[in-house]
């Protein structure tokens, strides 16, 4: 995702310009042509719960805990130390966040 | 400039990229099983299968334009001319199912409202957590050379890794999860989400592309880019 891209697609308009006035124009047709009787889903947030030890852990939390344990891991392969440290800090961002709110739910 | 290529040398320029490509195709694998258990098949394409296309445009033409490079992957495939590893378009999708289910978890239980704004809220957490584990992993894959930036990049960098590139995450992430959220939640059929979630792809790439060209624009203006 970079400058260049927009110069490369300006470059590329009569590619890019075709399909997408066709792809607009089918959207339209579809949203609008469609019958509007399916039914809205809630979002079961409690699903997303798994119980490992007594602890009930967030799957996503878990997913984006192991990223970030493979990416530190690396890093310290890479003997890549103070960039990891920093990234790692902003990565735990995240999880402090999804934690803390969780907590203040169950609390209040 | 549409094609598909096998690299026959594995690895090379690179350190630890095996490490990466497990790591990494675990974890598609993972939400892809899980997304199928919870929400059915057409369900997860909805949630994969516009971001593996679109990922795939704008790598593809983000390499194409010469900015960065994906070297000693193994599968790559091209729709504009640049080469974009598999696994990279992949594990996109799996970034937008991970941010867009990470920022629902905090904004439903502060926001109870099902509108506009809830969605707005969503997409922008997912996209601010796209960005804090790209401050990560973007440093420590160019230093591994999984994928390499352009030295001749002028502007405002984090560990070699330009500013732009975390805009770009942002962004791709914010107006997919925006858009995803959007015809999940509509209340046509389920063959017909699917549907609207391939041709919606034109209006959100479109407006990636505007929004990206402006925010490029400003931050060249302003000397950061």
């Amino acid at each position: 995702m970079e400058n260049n891209i927009v110069s490369f697609i300006i470059e590329n308009i009569f590619l890019f310009l075709p399909v997408g006035i066709a792809g607009i124009i089918v959207t339209i047709y579809l949203y609008y042509t469609g019958k509007k009787d399916g039914k809205i889903i809630k979002d079961n947030l409690e699903a997303d719960y798994i119980t490992f030890l007594k602890y009930k852990i967030n799957i996503f939390v878990l997913v984006y805990l192991f990223i970030f344990t493979i990416m530190i891991v690396i890093g310290i392969l890479s003997s890549f130390y103070i960039p990891i440290i920093v990234g790692a800090i902003f990565a735990l961002i995240p999880v402090i966040l999804i934690a803390g709110f969780k907590n203040n739910k169950e609390k209040g | 400039m549409i094609y598909i290529q096998i690299n026959q040398n594995f690895g090379e320029q690179t350190q630890h990229l095996l490490l990466f490509i497990i790591a990494a195709s675990i974890v598609w694998l993972a939400l892809v099983l899980y997304s199928y258990k919870k929400y059915g098949m057409k369900k997860t394409a909805i949630f994969f299968l516009p971001m593996i296309i679109v990922s795939l445009i704008i790598e593809s033409a983000g390499v194409a334009s010469g900015r960065y490079f994906y070297p000693g992957y193994i599968l790559y495939l091209s729709v504009v001319g640049g080469g974009v590893p598999l696994i990279i378009i992949l594990a996109w999708s799996a970034n937008l199912f991970l941010f867009l289910n990470m920022g629902k978890h905090i904004v439903l239980r502060l926001y109870n409202k099902k509108n506009l704004l809830q969605i707005f809220f969503i997409s922008s957490l997912a996209g601010f957590f796209a960005v804090c584990l790209d401050l990560l992993q973007d440093p420590l894959a160019h230093h591994n050379n999984w994928w390499i930036w352009e030295k001749s990049l002028t502007g405002v960098r984090f560990y070699e890794v330009p500013l732009l590139n975390f805009v770009g995450w942002f962004l791709l992430i914010f107006f997919m999860s925006f858009s995803t959220i959007l015809i999940e939640r509509s209340r046509l059929s389920e063959n017909r989400k699917l549907l609207l979630s391939i041709s919606s792809l034109s209006i959100t790439g479109a407006i990636i592309f505007i929004v990206q060209a402006l925010v490029s624009r400003l931050l060249q203006i302003t000397g950061l880019s």
